[in-house]
């Protein structure tokens, strides 16, 4: 199981606060919206298909609607080891960063 | 259906460069995301400027990822076994480039220059010529104009009953709809009054556009029916430039020209249709309320589904035909012809000489690159004789012999056109952001897919133009020769003479340029030294409509004028003022000329001269004094015999070795007009516009007192301090006199001056980069070649010092072998450019297309130039060390 990347974690965390089953779309949204930054369209894309090929991912086809020009959707959903990935890479920020709110955030 | 608008070009390179298991996905996505900002908010222009921007962003990180995870970035297929030898020629030709740095480097850049210029010049062609109408189905419109044959009219507007006969009858139209233009000031809003060019439309007008508003809505049937409640539809700009962008603008009812108007809806921003207006209400003038072939409209119409250009144009033909037999007074001879919206507006006989000698001065530079190219793989071609002429033996087909020498200039042009097209970015935004302030609304320059295909067609004219010369020499050179060719085993391929054709045509051509770019910058530097006999830094103008709606008679738009100028000379800011209908640079309204006793066959044989219309103090104000007769006088009044002041050009024009002063003509074609008497000559002030020949710029003033006036500049000097400064006073008079009146285009007099120049500016400096460009080449190539010749020759001047030439003699020998092309080449250029440079008559203001200055000036920079470049070879050869170069054998 190799590191997650910053914005690889951003993008599984997404996953899981838009209900589990969703596309990129609403994902660099939810990025966005929360983190207030705005994100490369291609650097969510890439993100997703390295995430598929570690095989954090699974993936399914929706069915293809003229407003998208007759292109399917790809949906993204965590699978096991995708969430233990990300239980693995957020615990290890959160052990890193107990007891530094003073620091960090001015506040204990 | 729905995926109409999205940039297929770029959606193509998706698929094509994302990996297959994901660019359906991707491009789904950016489908969906594209057709919500088509919607209303952002529109068509901006959401397909943002998909092109968003896909390439993504197949940049799609390429960066596979780069860095060196993964196979696009899954190839297996090729063919030719296509496989292609490609290693293509790599082999990439790394003969690598191995010799700075000659590829040196060629990527020539021909980048040269593609970037052609692509930008394209692009502003396209955007002006080409690109038209940006509405859903656009080239289903066409305008129909209606022609006179008999009178020699090739072209006029339909007049309305013309119009509506059309309209019912025809049956080869969606809808046909029409216009005419108007002006309106808005009031009655809290605001100050502001005045916006309007158009007055059929109902159907926005819904044949197949345009949607952004608010509210457009108009319904029946709303252009005489006695329809007045409503309006307004402009992005408007909206937020007069009502601030209010959210309850729809319904809200100003006074347009006077008149309380309903407004019904907002348009996007950008949509200025027909020609830039931004106020649109029904026109409700109909067959009921005009004579037959009074009125004319500008018209258009929306051809039906299956229904081709010439089946309309037989269809309203016929039409007029029957027209034709039913009212012979108006109709006789009435013909139809149909014209493309962007044909109508930027008319090619106008302003297309220009944009051609453009467009041509583009590709010659592309040319002069592609020449340059051609002689630097000459040069390299001749190092790789021996490997052609083995594989020659050994039995390849003459198409792979020289198939590697192709590859190079494949490889040269394809990073040319890259960096070429990136050059056209930086040069067509700077040109988009300079003319943005007053080009048609519907012309846009940007680079997009008919651009990138022009840019990738002239990029393979480009490979072979460049290959082609070389390859060819390669291809016809004797195998046995070159074999046996023992001594240099590189030089013996005759390269001589194609290298010299090409130097002398990029000398030829540089000349051609540059005499173009001397005539352009003296053309700039007379416009800037007119001497205008008058200061237009200290003269204030305004401008103003007099709406026929409130001031309805003659005898109150005059009153109106009178009240404004006593009103304006009290105000103890100013010191002195007057109205004119036109002011130096803006120009004044052509009128026809006719002296006592002449007669004309034909309307358009008679000459023309430009009227003014002025105030008493018209010159005063200016601080002008005539030169013969009198000023006009308060006794110039309505009903006193009309006179006029002439320009001096007008004077040498009608009056010839006379004395004008007394003398009368006619104006107008009327044949019981007024006869108007000369009662003084002033200096010429460029009245006309700038953009035209002296020739029609015959000017004359009559007093505002005896002619009618809708539209008022005002001009004023400031008693003391910034004229500029006038702007609050002149505003508060005009409020007093009527509160909804708008005074607009406040600015000095220098400004409209300083607008008129801008058009020889902007194409002068064009020229002048264009043949500073083409000189550098030409110096390269010639430099180049010399080198070349030097280098293999030295062992023939090491010979020759051997044997007693001396330095001095050797010098000679080479300077004498470009000297004959330089000669050669200047003759030529030089020739050519008498020829042509007439074509460029529209953009020289005051400056012979043959002036000896200009080329003698360049005959003297060419031979200098060249010579420079000719003396680093030449002393190279000269200081040849026999001992050195006879080893060598």
């Amino acid at each position: 199981m190799s590191a997650l990347g910053e914005l690889e974690t951003l993008v599984l965390l997404a996953i899981l606060r838009l209900g589990g089953r969703t596309y990129g779309v609403p994902i660099r949204a939810e990025i966005e919206k929360r983190t207030g930054r705005s994100v490369a369209r291609g650097a969510i894309y890439t993100a997703l298909a390295r995430l598929e090929k570690k095989d954090y991912l699974k993936s399914s086809m929706g069915s293809p609607t003229p407003t998208r020009g007759g292109k399917s959707k790809k949906f993204y959903s965590l699978n096991d080891t995708g969430l233990a990935a990300l239980r693995t890479s957020t615990r290890a920020i959160d052990e890193m960063k107990t007891g530094l709110d003073i620091v960090l955030f001015g506040r204990r | 259906m729905t995926t109409q608008g999205i940039p297929g070009f770029f959606r193509a390179l998706m698929t094509a460069l994302i990996p297959t298991d994901q660019h359906d996905t991707v491009v789904g996505d950016l489908d969906e995301e594209f057709l919500e900002r088509r919607l209303p908010l952002l529109g068509l222009k901006k959401a397909r400027a943002w998909y092109r921007s968003e896909s390439i962003s993504i197949v940049l990180s799609f390429t960066r990822d596979q780069l860095k995870h060196n993964t196979s970035p696009i899954p190839t297929r297996r090729a063919r076994t030719e296509m496989t030898s292609l490609f290693n020629d293509l790599r082999f030709g990439f790394r003969a480039l690598i191995k010799q740095p700075v000659s590829a480097l040196m060629s990527v850049l020539i021909l980048a220059v040269g593609i970037g210029l052609s692509t930008s010049m394209f692009t502003i062609m396209y955007g002006v010529f080409l690109r038209g109408l940006d509405f859903p189905g656009a080239d289903r419109l066409t305008m129909v104009f209606e022609t006179n044959l008999a009178e020699d009219i090739p072209e006029q507007r339909v007049p309305v009953h013309d119009f509506f006969d059309f309209r019912e009858r025809q049956s080869t139209f969606q809808g046909m709809f029409a216009w005419h233009g108007g002006t309106f000031n808005i009031s009655g809003t809290g605001e100050n009054p502001q005045r916006y060019e309007a158009a007055f439309v059929t109902a159907n007008t926005f819904d044949m556009l197949r345009v949607t508003p952004l608010m509210g809505r457009t108009f319904l049937p029946g709303e252009d029916l005489p006695g329809a409640d007045p409503v309006a539809v307004i402009g992005y700009d408007v909206w937020n430039g007069h009502f601030n962008g209010a959210d309850d603008i729809v319904g809200r009812v100003p006074r347009l020209n006077g008149r309380p108007v309903t407004i019904i809806g907002v348009m996007p921003e950008g949509f200025g249709f027909p020609g830039g207006q931004s106020i649109w209400v029904p026109m409700n003038t109909g067959p009921s309320t005009v004579a037959r072939g009074e009125r004319p409209l500008t018209v258009m119409g929306r051809l039906k589904d299956g229904i081709s250009l010439e089946q309309s144009q037989f269809d309203i033909a016929s039409i007029a035909r029957t027209l034709e037999t039913e009212f012979p007074e108006t109709n006789e001879g009435v013909g139809v012809r149909f014209m493309s919206f962007s044909q109508n507006a930027t008319p090619i006989d106008e302003f297309g000489s220009v944009f051609l000698v453009m467009m041509a001065a583009g590709l010659l530079v592309l040319m002069v690159a592609c020449a340059n190219v051609a002689n630097i793989l000459l040069s390299r071609a001749a190092m790789r004789t021996k490997e052609a002429a083995v594989r020659g033996a050994m039995g390849a087909s003459r198409f792979r012999v020289v198939l590697p020498f192709f590859a190079e200039a494949i490889v040269l042009a394809a990073l040319a056109a890259v960096l070429g097209t990136l050059m056209a970015y930086g040069a067509v935004g700077a040109f988009d952001a300079a003319t943005r302030d007053f080009r048609p609304f519907f012309i846009e320059f940007v680079i997009d897919t008919p651009i990138l295909l022009y840019a990738l067609g002239i990029a393979a004219f480009t490979s072979v133009a460049a290959g082609a010369f070389p390859a060819l020499q390669v291809a016809r050179a004797d195998v046995n020769l070159m074999l046996k060719d023992e001594s240099r085993g590189t030089s013996s391929l005759r390269m001589g003479r194609v290298s010299k054709i090409l130097v002398i045509g990029e000398v030829a051509l540089s000349c051609l340029l540059l005499v173009g770019a001397g005539l352009m910058a003296k053309s700039m530097k007379s416009v800037g030294d007119i001497d205008f006999p008058f200061n237009a830094d200290e003269i204030f103008t305004a401008q103003m409509i007099i709406p026929v709606e409130t001031y309805d008679t003659e005898e109150k738009r005059s009153q109106f004028n009178e009240d404004l100028l006593s009103s304006l000379v009290a105000h103890p800011q100013i010191a002195s003022a007057a109205t004119t209908s036109g002011v130096p640079g803006l120009g004044g309204q052509r009128q026809r000329i006719r002296l006592d006793g002449e007669t004309f066959d034909r309307e358009r044989d008679i000459p023309t001269g430009r009227r003014v219309i002025v105030s008493p103090d018209f010159f005063r104000t200016l601080g002008v004094a005539n030169t013969m007769g009198r000023d006009f006088a308060a006794s110039d009044g309505r009903d006193q015999a009309p006179v006029a002041i002439i320009g001096t050009d007008f004077a040498n024009r009608f009056f010839p070795g006379a004395n004008p002063v007394g003398q009368r003509f006619h104006q107008g074609t009327e044949e019981n007009g007024d006869w108007v008497t000369v009662v003084g000559v002033a200096p010429d002030m460029g009245m006309e516009r700038l953009g035209r020949q002296f020739g029609d710029s015959s000017s004359y003033y009559v007093p505002s007192l005896q002619n009618d006036q809708t539209f008022l500049l005002i001009v004023a000097t400031a008693s003391a301090g910034d004229p500029l400064a006038l702007a609050g006073a002149i505003r508060e008079t005009v409020k007093v006199l009527d509160q909804d009146l708008p005074v607009f285009s406040e600015e000095l007099l220098s400004e409209p001056l300083g607008q008129a120049s801008f058009f020889f500016n902007i194409f002068g400096v064009f020229f002048v980069v264009f043949g500073v460009v083409t000189l550098t080449m030409a110096i390269v190539g010639l430099y180049g070649v010399l080198s070349f010749s030097v280098s293999s020759r030295t062992p023939e001047l090491g010979i020759r010092i051997a044997l007693g030439a001396a330095s001095g003699e050797v010098l000679r020998l080479i300077l004498r072998q470009g000297g004959s092309q330089i000669v050669a080449g200047l003759v030529l250029g030089l020739a050519a450019a008498v020829g042509v440079t007439r074509f460029l008559g529209t953009f020289l203001f005051d400056v012979n297309p043959h002036d000896p200055l200009v080329f003698g000036g360049v005959l003297l920079v060419v031979s200098a130039v060249g010579i420079l470049a000719m003396l680093v070879p030449a002393r190279r050869a000269s200081r040849v060390d026999p001992m050195v170069a006879l080893r060598a054998e």
